[in-house]
């Protein structure tokens, strides 16, 4: 295995799904799935499936929501678009995960 | 929020997984066709591109179960999952369900019947607010120990006298003839005192209670009613208050209707009372009170008397008091009152008569151990069924266990099989419950007296019988989920190569099959001594010859006042006479086996103090002749003796008995009738002793006379058929036009109804126990058997091995079921032992047999004995028919 890539961090997945609905709109499975790559430029190991299952529990949560409608190739698919409710679990993740980020870089800081 | 929105999501997607399934292979399709289009725009050929695509994708199914792990909630699946397992596993081992079942609900469903009857008669608390305070207050000969009622002057000074309650109120049970327009029927009634309701705090459901009529027009003539009286034949009609109810000729306003709720505080009269009207009534309804003054005689004890506590105050407080007016009235009064105590018990208590309570509480005791009996049966098998089931289950467990089920999982499958297992057991228990509860309201005197018994299946009883079968059915689950830990499934699969863990096993087996060989012991003595005395009862030679007797029972028609009963049964009797296929025709005022007596006091002045209980019956001349009665000595009434100025009686053999040296013939004996009314007669002759009060008891002395006394009272007249009695009966009962004005014919029975009437209580008993014994019989037999076979199948092997290397079949599996055999004889001893401290206690139900009636021991011995040797014989041939070749091959 390629020791550059690395797999998605634990629990951010769903954050990483919110930030890409919510730049690119409504979107299909695959079509996240491919955006996540491009941005992850390579650096992630997903198995794109694994991406329904959180894609379901964001929908129970309320946090996107599902409809049928036509693909690029006319081929009936579901797509997802980010809710309300989503745009606000993204800002508290955000704030969380750069709370986060920046406590670890300092410590990271003061141990060097 | 989100976590209720996604519960629910999760709640309705269990509903709709074929849906989602369909949805997601679609999208899991699409999304890999997009894949792997995109590799091919890349360049990648397209086999190789499907390859890459499905493996960027990850695997297919683990996703799949991913997301519907999070589509529902998992625990329920597995529990559906678990349930359908369950249903296939109970519904694939149907012997199995059939044999819990039925244990669950004989073991459930007898207890919870006979315990419910035992708590409703010996425990439960009058259905009134504060039951407790109530209480009943009986008086009792302090010489003789004997329970009495009360007379009215003593209810006045208790009443006015006992500081210590609240209230207190006299009552008394009375039959009423109800008419109304051509409907006309015999109800029963009970007066009390105005207080009656106002003392048990009870508000009518419709109405008022006596207390507010009390000074209103129309008193005393009104009366309460039961809300099933109300119901039944007055169509509940809202506007029933201030309605006419015609009892016993007299018009009664009805001024309140008593509800359901309120069971009699007496249930030693047969019946529910129907109506309540208040004691100031009775005369006007019987003038024979007002007539004999009772209501201001001390020495008519006719009402018995209930009370209610004042707040704080002890019954042993109340007690004292009590103590205190008695003893002040037997000073007052020492021609009525002398040694005449009273008692007071908790109302809940003393359902009847204090004297039954001996009775009553023997017989329930019989039926409670009998039925806990049932259940130490039910709880054996169910420990041989367990045992059978370990065996099965043990491989299947360590297998499942073994493949990484966790045991939690395991145990939760066993529970829910068990819960599966229960449900057919509670429905059985449940039907047996209400069968039985059926069969002693249908027959009340089962328990040794006529008790107004109405039992039924209460929410509180289904909770109970739902709450122990699922008790047993988990017990049933528990033990194997307990075993799991040890379970290991190299020892499983090892298991049939050893004999020792199957020894060990057989105990487990062989001690509940021993159980049950004692249980049937002693279930089997108390229905075959019941049996004994059924059948002693139904072919006791009563004394007189029933085979062509025909008894029918005349009655006063209401609001028509006879002056001579007697002359109308004559009149009955002329016109009966006509009838053809009569050979004699006699009257009596009380017939042989007919529930009533007429207690009397004899002297026969050979001692100056002693005197002898005995019954008198008033007879014609030809009683003797029409009851096959034999004259032993002296001679019959004749045409004049009624009206002698010496009266005259002929005497039972008992009584004669009592003149030791001299002839009983031309003896004067004088007769008291309660405390008063006594008289003289002369002994004409002595007859034989008949079984007048039931057919097992001939002892009681007679005293026949025929100077009858003017009276409304409707003797029965008896006759002596030439033909089939039963034929006759029914021409009788079809053609009543013979009857004078003023007369109802209320029954027409033969010798034999009279005994089989007799005899219905103790056959019912024997019906009840006769069932539970044959089932224990059999469950105890089919136990034997399998741990016979048990021991046969475990130790398989090495009965081959002896058999091969040269034992003698035979000998060899005689050697190996000896110890269970052995064990089921002594099995046999200990419950032969077990019936002999059991069969007392259903005395009351098996009259004219001795308790320990050595026959009925022997028959049970005999038949234990012979069942043991069958089911041996049996098993014996199974071992004997090892083939150590077989044997050896298949282990």
């Amino acid at each position: 295995m390629d020791s550059t890539l690395s797999p998605v961090p634990y629990g951010t997945l769903d954050l990483i799904i919110l930030r890409t609905l919510d730049v690119l709109g409504t979107l299909h499975g695959y079509g996240i799935a491919r955006r996540i790559e491009q941005l992850a430029e390579g650096g992630l190991i997903l198995n794109q499936g694994t991406m329904y299952p959180a894609l379901l529990r964001l929908q129970q949560k309320g946090w996107i929501k599902a409809s049928w409608g036509a693909s690029d190739n006319n081929r009936r698919a579901r797509f997802y678009a980010i809710t309300r409710a989503g745009r606000r679990q993204l800002a508290a993740e955000t704030r969380n995960w750069t709370r986060t980020v920046s406590l670890i870089n300092r410590l990271l800081a003061g141990e060097s | 929020m989100s976590a209720l929105r996604a519960s629910m999501s999760r709640m309705l997607a269990m509903f709709s997984r074929r849906r989602t399934a369909f949805a997601l292979d679609e999208e899991f399709r699409h999304h890999l066709e997009l894949l792997t289009a995109q590799y091919v725009n890349d360049g990648v050929p397209q086999c190789d591109a499907e390859k890459m695509a499905r493996r960027a994708f990850g695997g297919v199914s683990q996703i799949q179960d991913a997301y519907f792990d999070e589509h529902r909630f998992v625990w329920v699946d597995s529990f559906v999952q678990d349930v359908g397992l369950a249903l296939r596993k109970v519904a694939r081992e149907p012997r199995l369900l059939c044999a819990t079942a039925l244990t669950i609900g004989l073991g459930v469903g007898a207890n919870a019947a006979v315990l419910d009857t035992a708590q409703q008669l010996l425990f439960r608390p009058l259905s009134v607010p504060h039951p407790r305070q109530v209480v009943a207050l009986y008086h009792v000969n302090r010489k003789t120990g004997q329970y009495l009622s009360t007379s009215y002057p003593d209810y006045v000074n208790f009443r006015d006298e006992l500081s210590s309650l609240e209230a207190l109120s006299a009552y008394m049970r009375l039959p009423v003839t109800w008419t109304e327009s051509n409907r006309l029927e015999r109800v029963t009634a009970e007066a009390v005192t105005p207080n009656f309701f106002t003392m048990l705090q009870l508000r009518p459901l419709l109405g008022s209670t006596f207390v507010s009529y009390r000074r209103a027009q129309g008193w005393p003539l009104v009366a309460m009613i039961a809300e099933s009286f109300w119901r039944s034949h007055l169509g509940a009609d809202s506007a029933v208050v201030g309605r006419t109810m015609w009892l016993d000729g007299q018009a009664f306003t009805v001024i309140g209707v008593v509800p359901q709720s309120f069971e009699t505080q007496n249930l030693g009269w047969t019946g529910q009372p129907m109506i309540w009207i208040p004691m100031d009534a009775i005369e006007i309804v019987q003038p024979s009170f007002r007539a004999n003054n009772l209501f201001g005689n001390r020495n008519a004890r006719f009402a018995l008397m209930l009370g209610r506590l004042r707040d704080g105050v002890t019954l042993r407080e109340a007690q004292a008091q009590v103590d205190v007016v008695a003893a002040k009235l037997a000073v007052e009064f020492p021609d009525t009152n002398d040694q005449v105590g009273a008692t007071m018990f908790p109302a809940g208590r003393v359902k009847f008569y204090p004297a039954y309570r001996d009775t009553v509480t023997r017989s329930v005791a019989a039926f409670v151990a009998a039925s806990g009996l049932i259940f130490v049966l039910s709880a054996c098998n169910l420990i041989t069924l367990l045992s059978q089931r370990m065996a099965a289950r043990d491989r299947e467990l360590a297998v499942r266990l073994s493949l990484g089920g966790s045991t939690a999982r395991v145990v939760r499958q066993l529970l829910l099989e068990g819960i599966l297992l229960a449900f057919p057991g509670f429905c059985l228990a449940l039907a047996l419950a209400w069968s039985i509860q059926l069969g002693i309201n249908r027959f009340p005197k089962i328990f040794g007296i006529g008790l107004a018994l109405d039992l039924k299946i209460s929410w509180p009883l289904v909770l109970v019988v739902l709450a122990c079968s699922l008790l047993m059915a988990l017990i049933f689950a528990v033990i194997p989920a307990a075993r799991l830990r040890r379970v290991s499934l190299a020892a499983r699969l090892q298991d049939d190569q050893r004999t020792t863990s199957g020894r060990q096993r057989g105990w487990l087996r062989a001690v509940p099959a021993a159980a049950q060989v004692v249980v049937s012991a002693v279930l089997l003595a108390g229905a075959l001594l019941v049996l004994r005395s059924v059948l002693r009862g139904e072919t006791a030679d009563l004394g007189f010859d029933r085979s062509r007797v025909l008894i029918v029972s005349l009655e006063t028609m209401p609001r028509v006042r006879l002056t001579d009963g007697r002359e109308a049964a004559l009149q009955v009797a002329r016109e009966l006479s006509e009838h053809p296929g009569i050979e004699s025709i006699s009257i009596a005022s009380i017939p042989p086996l007919d529930g009533l007596h007429q207690p009397i006091s004899v002297w026969n002045g050979s001692d100056a103090e002693a005197t002898l209980p005995a019954d008198q019956v008033y007879v014609d001349t030809r009683f003797f002749q029409t009851m096959g009665i034999r004259i032993l000595r002296g001679r019959n009434f004749v045409a004049n003796d009624g009206e002698s100025d010496e009266p005259v009686a002929l005497v039972s053999e008992s009584l004669a008995r009592s003149w030791p040296a001299r002839e009983a013939e031309g003896q004067q004996v004088i007769v008291t009738e309660g405390r008063s009314a006594r008289k003289t007669l002369r002994v004409i002759g002595v007859v034989r002793d008949v079984k007048y009060r039931s057919p097992w008891n001939g002892d009681r002395p007679m005293v026949y006379r025929v100077d009858w006394v003017r009276s409304a009272f409707v003797p029965a007249v008896i006759l002596r058929t030439v033909v089939d009695a039963n034929q006759i009966a029914r021409d009788i009962r079809q053609n009543d036009r013979a009857l004078p004005t003023g007369v109802l014919m209320t029954s027409v029975k033969t010798g034999d109804d009279l005994v089989q009437a007799a005899v219905t209580p103790a056959r019912t008993a024997a019906w009840f126990l006769g069932t539970l014994a044959t089932l224990a019989l059999i469950v105890a037999a089919v136990g034997l058997h399998s741990t016979l076979v048990y021991a046969v199948t475990t130790r398989r092997r090495e009965l081959a091995i002896r058999i091969a290397v040269g034992g003698a079949p035979a000998k060899v599996a005689l050697n190996t079921l000896r110890p269970t055999a052995i064990l089921a004889l002594t099995a046999v001893v200990i419950g032969l032992a077990a019936s002999w401290v059991f069969t007392p206690l259903l005395a009351v139900q098996s009259p004219g047999v001795s308790a320990h009636d050595g026959m009925t021991l022997l028959a049970v011995a005999i038949t234990l004995l012979l069942a043991c040797c069958a089911v041996t014989a049996l098993s014996l041939a199974k071992a004997a028919q090892t083939s150590p070749t077989e044997a050896l091959r298949t282990n």
